[in-house]
């Protein structure tokens, strides 16, 4: 938490015992993009959602930012109409949406435009006179990334950063992707941290909003007895999914150039490979939490060029059907080179060195149109070592799988073997269910509502640490070297709707195991 | 839980005397595989319970009410019910009522959620209870006792019961009169240190104590938090009954949180309740409570506060929440002076017991915030003389 987090509403008294400890300070948020999808389907749905749980403070005000012209009416208009569609909580509260509209306004101005800064910074001036937003600010980065660093100096030099009061707070929220290479990443942070701390700047990964992923700390830290088995002693393998059945919709100039590896890869899988692999931290704050998370990243083997053959498959899709709807190959996308070799499909197989886990592989798929979209980490146990039945009682006995599921049906299954019921020894696998999602029929928040009010509560356990991204950059980095220097020649292909290419099967196979079906 | 649903239900009636063994395999029988028409190997389901709830009611409209909350309530806290109803004439066998319902989403298999233990009692078994409550109970998971309708908190058969919980839940808002707060203050002092009491009351002042801390984390009106020179709170008449045990709570918390020490109270001739109080710097706190007719459903609800506050420069500050009616609405405005003026306003409708019970049943440990409320209201009783409350 910054030191900053210890803000005014800790002098009031009337705060004490109350559940909202969890409710930030008056503030306004500038969103940079405020025209754009993200703002749209996510970002004003999950302010409204806040709002409607009572979770935003008095006062609180958005001032959108953008290119086109448009009158702080048109912008509420289009607000409005984005709640209606996208908000997680439905009817709409008429009542509470007005209320929460007052706070919205908009400014027109080109992020290059030393004009635009010094309208943001009257705009503001003005939230805190009449709204009572005390000098608080969150700027949200829903921008192109090229328009990161020039926005943060910016704020910079129009004196926008520097709290205007000692007691006041301004934090800098950057959506991914950040960076497309270790050095870019690294550079990106450089530029940053000239004109922010690192306590300021809050780098989404929305995958760490997300209920099960913060319930897998639960799992493994607040229960005695899986830590014991989560080594190299009791695990043979384990293996991260993360599939989706879209393709890239309209993102194809950006995917184009950006891959699966580095879209995804980087940033949510190494998130849930460090999640799963950390050692347990001292204590749940967001120091203590990055400090065991950078220690896993670090500790990936990198990937030398020679061997990128052998430790990963790339794929990119092929025409085809999923879930039904026929599908163009990536080639045919609009905004795509026709003659692309960017990969939609990337399987990996990482070793972590370090005591815990040496010698255990870390099996990662992602990819695009698969025939379904899930995201699990699945826990391989070591066979029982001496089964003490017949050899035709033991041959179909399966090893334990601990399988955490994220999406869609968050939950956690444990197979285990148990005897068929009759008069013979005979064995079967079982699993056993807790679907989270299923047994707490609660609807869990939306993680961008989470990760929003994170943010302006200043606690950034859930937000990526520059070292943390920096080291997730690393084994990447080396990959993409690794595939630069030997070309793709033969990038196979798998049809839309299949689980990938059939390489990827065989890279499993080479090592006597095969991936889960999820 | 979106889309279509699986509904399973199970259920055993059988006429036979209390017999708690029965009912404990009844309740097994309940899970068996065959009984839900599963294969019995590959549906090895396994069930998530978090705690036990034992509920007492004392006629059947609240029993129906119970149950209805209890099902809705599994959805978030899977559970055993244990349900004792006081509706079996003397004499007359109780006939116990097994049932398991659960309900899932799409495709998903059925997961159990809830088991309900439904059990007739008559006015001779009724000393029983918690004799009976101890052996159905789901070992090593907490229990809360949720007893419906006025406590008689001399009554040994209750007080057996809450020492036996982990959380006895009443509700003030039903107490026929203030008075009955002083004794839930005794009651929660005999109990052991892990045995407390919940006020479903004090839940529904949770939005209004936040929303006015809220008030004062803006930082042009911070300073009247120690100036606070008037308070009026309004809440909707009960059946001509006096002092609203809301409005007596949300006064006595913000005593505790802020210092003030009660000195008088009286009841004005215009049927108001005055309260004087010092706050820390020995200045007067005047504090008005005044019941005024409203419609059924808001009966004993708190309907608005204000606030005014003036420091020794003379500046003013005044702050207005009240419930819009229409929208489920809490407004709050704030002004100091003359130009600066605040408009918020938060979500909150008439919850139902549900909704309010959730976040009760996630804790086991005595709120300290709410026993030392009671205590602050305990005392501005006692200055209201022998309280004529009713
Ligand atoms: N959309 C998603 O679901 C999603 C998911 C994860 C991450 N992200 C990330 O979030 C960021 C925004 O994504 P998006 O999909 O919302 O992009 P988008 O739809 O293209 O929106 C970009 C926004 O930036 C504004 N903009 C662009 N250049 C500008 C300039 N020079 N001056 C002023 N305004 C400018 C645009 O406004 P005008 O059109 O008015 O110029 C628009 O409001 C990206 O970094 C993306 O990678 C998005």
């Amino acid at each position: 938490m910054d030191p900053q987090a210890t803000n005014s509403t800790l002098d009031n008294p009337l705060r004490e015992g109350l559940s909202l400890e969890r409710l930030p300070s008056p503030c306004a948020m500038v969103i940079f993009g405020a025209s754009g999808d993200l703002t749209r389907r996510k970002l004003m749905p999950a302010l409204y959602d806040l709002a409607l749980e009572g979770l935003l403070p008095p006062g609180f005000s958005v001032v959108g930012v953008a290119r086109s012209e448009k009158s702080n009416d048109e912008f509420r208009e289009e607000v409005r109409e984005s709640i209606r569609q996208n908000a997680r909580r439905t009817p709409i509260d008429e009542g509470l949406l007005r209320t929460f509209e007052e706070g919205i306004s908009y400014v027109a101005g080109d992020f290059s435009s030393p004009d635009a800064y010094a309208r943001i910074s009257e705009e503001l001036d003005r939230l805190d006179r009449e709204r009572n937003t005390s000098g608080n600010r969150v700027y949200y980065l829903a921008t192109p990334p090229s328009a990161y660093a020039e926005i943060a100096c910016k704020l910079s030099e129009q004196g926008l950063v520097q709290p205007i009061e000692d007691e006041s707070w301004t934090r800098l929220i950057v959506e991914k992707p950040f960076g497309n290479d270790y050095d870019s990443a690294r550079e990106l942070n450089q530029t940053l941290l000239q004109y922010f701390s690192e306590d300021q700047i809050y780098r989404i990964d929305h995958y760490l909003g997300k209920e099960t992923v913060q319930n897998m700390l639960a799992f493994r830290f607040a229960n005695g007895i899986f830590e014991p088995l989560w080594n190299r002693t009791f695990i043979d393998h384990v293996q991260i999914t993360v599939a989706e059945s879209i393709g890239i919709e309209n993102r194809g100039g950006y995917y184009d150039q950006a891959g699966a590896l580095r879209d995804m890869v980087q940033n949510h899988m190494l998130q849930l490979l460090s999640l799963v692999s950390m050692e347990p931290p001292p204590a749940f704050d967001a120091d203590s939490v990055h400090d065991e998370k950078v220690k896993a990243l670090r500790s990936i083997r990198p990937i030398q060029p020679e061997e990128v053959d052998y430790y990963t498959v790339r794929g990119q899709y092929s025409e085809g059907w999923v879930m039904g709807q026929p599908y163009p190959g990536y080639r045919d996308e609009a905004r795509v080179d026709p003659a692309s070799t960017t990969e939609t499909y990337v399987a990996l197989k990482l070793f972590i060195d370090n005591w815990r886990w040496a010698g255990v592989p870390f099996y990662l798929r992602t990819g695009k149109h698969l025939p379904r979209r899930v995201s699990e980490i699945s826990i391989q146990f070591h066979k029982a070592p001496h089964p003490p039945f017949a050899e035709n009682v033991t041959q179909s006995l399966e090893p334990n799988v601990l399988a955490i599921r994220i999406q869609p049906d968050e939950g956690i299954t444990l197979k285990t073997t148990a005897k068929v019921p009759g008069p013979s020894m005979r064995l079967r696998s079982v699993n056993m269910g807790f679907l989270y999602g299923t047994s707490f029929l609660v609807e869990s928040p939306d993680a961008y509502e989470r990760l929003l009010l994170d943010c302006m509560l200043g606690d950034s356990t859930l937000f990526p640490r520059r070292d943390g991204i920096e080291a997730s950059w690393e084994p990447i980095t080396q990959i993409l070297r690794g595939w630069e220097a030997t070309g793709v020649e033969n990038l196979p292909a798998y049809s839309a709707g299949t689980w990938g290419p059939e390489e990827a099967d065989s890279f499993m196979e080479r090592d006597g195991r095969q991936w889960r079906q999820p | 839980m979106n889309g279509a649903s699986n509904r399973f239900e199970r259920s055993f009636d059988y006429e036979t005397a209390m017999d708690l063994q029965t009912i404990e395999q009844e309740i097994a029988q309940l899970w068996h595989p065959d009984s839900r028409g599963d294969d019995p190997i590959t549906s090895l389901a396994t069930r998530a319970s978090v705690l036990n709830l034992i509920v007492v009611t004392p006629d059947q409209e609240s029993t129906d009410h119970a149950q209805d909350v209890a099902e809705r309530l599994s959805k978030i806290h899977p559970c055993r019910v244990i349900l004792f109803h006081q509706t079996l004439a003397t004499g007359r066998r109780p006939v116990p009522d097994i049932h398991a319902t659960c309900e899932a989403g799409g495709d998903e298999p059925s997961v159990p959620c809830i088991e309900r233990i439904r059990i007739p009692v008559s006015r001779q078994m009724y000393p029983q209870l918690s004799a009976l409550v101890q052996p159905l109970i789901i070992p090593e998971l907490p229990a809360y006792l949720w007893w419906l309708g006025q406590p008689d908190t001399a009554d040994p058969t209750f007080i057996a019961m809450a020492r036996a919980s982990n959380l006895t839940i009443l509700d003030s808002l039903n107490f026929d009169s203030t008075n009955d707060l002083s004794s839930i203050f005794e009651l929660e002092g005999q109990l052991p240190i892990r045995s407390s009491i919940a006020d479903v009351n004090w839940q529904r002042l949770q939005p209004w104590r936040e929303l006015t801390a809220q008030c004062f984390d803006i930082r042009s009106i911070q300073w009247s938090l120690s100036c606070i020179r008037e308070v009026e709170i309004d809440a909707g008449q009960i059946n001509g009954r006096a002092l609203p045990v809301q409005s007596l709570l949300l006064t006595a918390w913000l005593a505790h949180c802020l210092g003030w020490q009660p000195f008088e109270a009286r009841r004005t001739r215009d049927d108001r309740w005055y309260i004087g109080m010092y706050d820390q710097h020995g200045e007067h706190v005047r504090i008005i409570l005044r019941s005024r007719p409203s419609e059924p459903a808001w009966a004993g609800h708190m309907l608005s506060m204000s606030m005014s506050a003036q420091n020794s420069q003379g500046e003013q500050s005044s702050i207005t929440l009240s419930r819009s009616r229409e929208s489920s609405l809490i407004r709050m405005n704030a002004r100091t002076g003359l130009a600066n003026t605040l408009h918020h306003a938060v979500h909150h409708p008439l919850l139902p017991d549900e909704a309010l019970l959730v976040p009760i049943l996630e804790t086991t440990t005595r709120d300290h915030l709410f026993d030392s409320s009671l205590e602050r209201a305990v005392e501005i009783m006692d200055l209201f003389g022998k309280p004529e409350a009713t």
